[in-house]
């Protein structure tokens, strides 16, 4: 369960103020496929940023299956990631000088749990990429980028996955299948995923849309 | 920790470049230590192993007075009855005249030598080679004389040769092939003669007021407390005058100059090993800034700060580790390359055989220095990954850090660098052993890192404020390059300002030094100096000089004196260090005896630094002593002063106290008397005259050699020669050294030039996207490279000579001389090799297809 309340972020640029975020309450129950959506500049990425702890708000709460991720400090927030979170972005954020396999063993080796780090293994074939195990990412496709990425983020088996413009690098076929593989991990895993594309927008079962740094409207579906 | 390490390595994957420009500048460093460190214990170790031979006796007692007496006599008894083996040897400086009609081309008549007049089981230990072998042996049978090689050479005269020493003529026994505690280098002053003492009374050169020295030497019985006899003795002896020192102490002399000689190299192999890890901490500074993301992709993974921290200290470590090891490994076998270049490098100035073998233990030493110097030096570009935010994986320009969070790093980092110079001090302290020139190391340090900081950044903001309003386009965009983030004009400008620095600093202090003692071009400075010249010969001798030609004649007068006490207390013997090794320049001013001299008035080549130099003749007895004398005896002007002048006291106010330019050649005292009763004390007299054609200089010589056997002759262009020699072979070291400093440079300046490769490389592509050609790029590049090494050097320079000066002035008190042709040489060379490795290392730059860069992106 991720509850936000009253969440808002400033910047300041010398003297001057920017309210990037403010007034933000969302409440997220486990296991949904949440969509946030909005213009450039809107506050999508912040919001993400602050729901998984890379962030600090100004004001307002982030609570994650009851824990106040600003009562924790920077390493507690790192290790709460580490077991918690999965994360896909645009740019994928693979190490360049780590092979695929060792990119998506990654979180598990930092937690220490190396039974689960020997799944990667297994993880890269389910993304179809066994054979491109021991390449390294300058020698990938985006779409492959992307898998590597997926496979990351799946491989701790996350309560919670949160992906920023997960296809926003993509052909629309290599989007497509990242996008199947996004929605077969929200059998597992709550998904809050931050687009542009209305499409895969609707394939959430629920929208936030934000506007100038609030949220204009919350669109209900039914799931995909 | 494992997976920590193993992540730590992967990030070498792609910059092994880079890394090997790192690892290369600790290398350096680190051999530039190990080697000084290595190659100078060696030298102590063969001292010390040979001191037996070197001294040639177990102990030694000497003295300016033939070493018999109450208080001596005792000793000797003692020595005699314990069954100890004895040697005597009477040595003064003498002159040695050819008799023989034939000599080779260019060969002399007279020669300075110093005389050693053997007597008993000479010597105790070892033996002297001669050829013919064994003519030692066969001294007391008739009057003849063993000689060095470099005698025979200048007299060109061999055995069976007759030549006068004194009064007596005397046959040419033979060559010194190889005396123990000699060194083999024939460039001594004074090069030896052996006598027997048997023939030394007919030589008639042992006259009151000549300068010798006795010494008995002892080979005694195994389990004779040597270091026992000597501290129940010590006082006894002092107070007679007479010094004894064991073989332990052997080469006190050389092994005090070669800790001094340490002293001076290790600093200079710390300068290396500090430029090489401030290459290290700038090239990682950069490499670490490149590595941001990976660190904000752990940190956003789960990564705390710790282990972030760890996988970029463990990288730089093992950087510091790999080039600390091969640093190390090549400097503990630089001993072995310093013994096979031995002869070339002024091994056979040492008296001893060189046994120079790997130095395991330095190389050791070297490994852990430069292992905790790169820690140390990378903690702050380390300790700046670890805090990346993780917010970089979804927007790479985070917000700037808080105000207080700013003021907090601050401090951090202020507190972080004054850690920093705190460990420069302990490493030098460590290092070179003395806290006061460790502080001064580190002062200079600081100094010259903080003017060069400042020359840094005085050229980022004339780039910025001056630049725009340039004309040329390539011109401002490669001074924009100075300010740009990323930009690498602080390390460029360091590694240039200090390698300049060291270059021109040692081509400043050995211009000076040549200069100074470049006899031939300075009218003002003698050609001869006459010493142990008798009151009854001095009008004789200053005839013959007039009358040989000789001109700008000087005579001082010179009496031996202690001193006994200083305002009334007496001089304190006790405190003077036993041990021969550790004695320091102060003991030796309270023990040592003086020539003093007395006149009128001041000369031209000394400056009165405080109180009141004497005119004519005071009425009380006055005295005028050498600033440091009264430094180091804590004398105060109006002390009274009591000397013991051939065991008569005499008491002098002290009125004044001078500094003496020794350099100026010109006969001085550090102790000057007023004239009065002391006129009345024995004397001789030191003199000095100028003549500077060399054939009638030699011709003169030889005149005054004939007629005043005792009056022994230095020729000044001779000692010239014999001091341009050592110099050479120093400056050979220092230059070697120098040279380590500059090839550290260049892999700085080369691991600069590849650390900001990456961003050049991109700036270049959009540049070309938007039109430049490669050639606007190479231009842009070029002015870039030349405009740091420009200001670099001119740093460099202006450094060297602020530095130079006052060392000059308060270690060789010689004027200044700058080499302007040397530095010119060295400003361009360095502008071109900045400006070629520059192009060597950015060729990808301006090469690299934009679509390739752009697409890698």
């Amino acid at each position: 369960m991720i509850e936000v309340v009253g969440l808002g972020r400033d910047h300041t640029d010398g003297a001057r103020k920017l309210t990037v975020l403010d007034g933000i309450d969302l409440a997220i129950a486990d296991g949904e496929l949440v969509a946030v959506t909005g213009p450039s500049g809107s506050g999508k990425s912040t919001l993400l940023g602050l729901i998984a702890g890379l962030d600090r708000p100004t004001r307002g709460t982030v609570v994650i299956d009851g824990q106040d991720l600003g009562t924790m400090s920077e390493d507690q927030l790192a290790r709460f990631r580490g077991r918690n979170l999965g994360f896909v972005f645009q740019s994928f954020q693979l190490i360049p000088t780590l092979t695929a396999l060792e990119n998506v063993r990654v979180p598990a080796e930092l937690l220490g749990d190396f039974a689960v780090a020997r799944r990667a293994g297994e993880l890269l074939e389910r993304v179809g990429l066994e054979d491109r195990a021991h390449h390294y990412p300058a020698q990938l496709s985006g779409g492959e980028l992307q898998r590597v990425a997926l496979a990351r983020a799946s491989l701790t088996r996350p309560r919670i996955l949160l992906a920023d413009e997960p296809t926003g690098n993509l052909d629309s076929a290599s989007g497509a299948l990242v996008l199947g593989l996004l929605l077969d991990l929200n059998r597992a895993s709550t998904v809050v995923l931050v687009t542009h594309n209305p499409d895969i927008a609707a394939r959430a079962g629920r929208e936030v849309r934000l506007r100038d740094g609030t949220v204009a409207e919350i669109v209900a579906r039914s799931a995909a | 920790m494992r997976v920590l390490v193993r992540y730590a390595l992967a990030e070498t994957r792609r910059a092994r470049g880079t890394l090997a420009f790192c690892v290369v500048s600790i290398a350096i460093g680190v051999f530039s230590l190990t080697a000084v460190r290595g190659v100078i214990t060696g030298l102590d170790e063969s001292l010390a192993g040979q001191a037996r031979a070197i001294i040639g006796a177990d102990l030694v007692m000497s003295g300016n007075r033939p070493l018999a007496g109450p208080a001596v006599d005792p000793m000797l008894a003692d020595l005699r009855a314990a069954g100890a083996v004895e040697a005597g040897v009477t040595s003064f400086y003498t002159m040695v005249t050819r008799t023989a009609e034939r000599a080779g081309p260019g060969a002399k008549n007279t020669q300075l030598v110093r005389l050693r007049a053997v007597e008993g089981s000479y010597p105790p230990y070892g033996a002297i080679a001669s050829e013919p072998p064994g003519a030692i042996a066969r001294l007391a049978a008739r009057p003849s004389l063993l000689v060095d090689p470099a005698i025979a050479r200048t007299l060109g005269i061999r055995a069976g040769d007759r030549v006068r020493v004194g009064a007596l003529e005397v046959e040419v026994a033979g060559e010194l092939v190889r005396v123990p505690g000699t060194p083999t280098a024939a460039v001594g002053l004074a090069p030896q003669a052996y006598l027997d003492a048997g023939w030394l009374a007919a030589t008639a050169l042992v006259r009151t007021g000549s300068r010798i020295q006795y010494e008995r030497l002892f080979r005694v019985p195994d389990g004779f407390d040597v270091e026992g006899w000597k501290d129940s003795h010590w006082d006894a002896a002092l107070a007679a005058n007479v010094t004894i020192s064991t073989s332990r102490e052997a080469a006190s002399g050389l092994q005090q100059f070669l800790a001094r000689l340490s002293d001076f190299l290790t600093t200079v192999g710390l300068v290396t090993l500090l430029l090489g890890a401030l290459g290290i901490a700038s090239a990682l500074s950069v490499f670490l800034r490149h590595k941001l993301d990976h660190a904000a992709i752990l940190r956003c993974l789960g990564a705390t700060s710790r282990q972030v921290g760890f996988v970029y200290g463990t990288l730089a470590v093992g950087i510091g580790a790999v080039g600390s090891l091969a640093g190390g490994v090549l400097g503990a076998l630089a001993p072995v390359g310093v013994a096979a270049l031995a002869p070339r490098i002024g091994g056979d100035l040492i008296p001893a055989e060189l046994s120079l073998a790997p130095s395991w233990i330095a190389g050791a030493r070297g490994l852990a220095v430069g292992v905790v110097v790169t820690a140390v030096f990378a903690l702050l570009p380390v300790w700046r990954t670890a805090r990346v935010s993780p917010l970089r994986v979804l927007r790479r320009h985070v917000e700037p850090v808080p105000p207080r969070r700013r003021r907090r790093d601050l401090l951090l980092g202020a507190a972080l660098l004054a850690a920093l110079f705190a460990f420069v001090l302990a490493l030098a302290v460590v290092e070179i052993g003395s806290l006061e020139v460790a502080a001064y190391f580190t002062g200079a340090v600081v100094l010259a890192l903080g003017v060069l900081a400042l020359a840094a950044r005085l050229l980022a903001l004339a780039a910025r404020r001056l630049g725009p309003r340039l004309p040329g386009y390539h011109l401002r965009q490669g001074l924009a390059n100075l300010h740009r983030p990323g930009n690498q004009t602080r390390s460029t400008l360091t590694a240039i300002g200090v390698g300049v620095l060291l270059v021109v600093l040692i081509g400043v202090i050995e211009a000076s030094l040549q200069r100074t003692i470049a006899i031939e071009d300075r009218e003002e400075l003698p050609s001869v100096f006459l010493v142990d010249v008798q009151p009854d010969e001095r009008a004789g001798v200053e005839q013959t000089i007039a009358a040989g030609g000789g001109s700008d004649l000087r005579v001082a007068p010179m009496i031996g004196a202690r001193i006994a006490a200083a305002g009334g207390r007496a001089i304190d013997r006790t405190g003077v260090a036993r041990d021969a090794t550790r004695r320091t320049w102060a003991d030796q001013m309270r023990t040592r005896e003086y020539f003093v001299t007395f006149r009128e008035a001041t000369l031209p080549s000394e400056e009165v630094v405080a109180g009141t130099f004497w005119r004519g003749r005071p009425a009380r007895q006055e005295v005028s002593i050498d600033e440091n004398l009264a430094d180091n005896l804590g004398i105060r002007l109006g002390d009274t002063l009591t000397l013991d002048i051939q065991g008569l006291p005499l008491d002098a106010v002290v009125t004044s106290f001078r500094r003496i330019r020794w350099l100026a050649m010109v006969p001085n005292a550090i102790i000057v008397l007023s004239p009065g009763p002391i006129e009345e004390a024995p004397r001789m007299y030191v003199m000095s005259f100028r003549l500077t054609d060399e054939a009638r200089r030699r011709a003169l010589e030889s005149d005054l050699a004939q007629r005043f056997p005792n009056v022994s002759a230095i020729d000044v262009t001779d000692a010239a020669e014999t001091v341009r020699i050592i110099l050479d072979r120093i400056s050979a070291i220092l230059g070697f050294l120098a040279l380590l400093t500059i090839a550290t440079g260049a892999v700085i300046l080369g691991g600069a030039v590849a650390a900001g490769r990456f961003a050049r490389i991109r700036e270049a592509m959009l540049l070309r996207v938007l039109g430049a050609s490669r050639r606007d790029l190479r231009r842009i590049l070029g002015v870039e490279y030349a405009a740091l090494a420009g200001l670099g050097g001119l740093a460099g320079w202006l450094l060297a000579e602020a530095t130079a000066r006052p060392a000059l002035a308060r270690f060789f008190d010689a004027p200044p001389v700058v080499p302007y042709r040397l530095v010119a040489a060295v400003l361009v060379g360095v502008v071109i090799l900045n400006v070629a490795v520059g192009f060597a290392l950015s060729r990808g730059v301006a090469g690299a297809r934009p679509l390739d860069v752009l697409r890698e992106e």
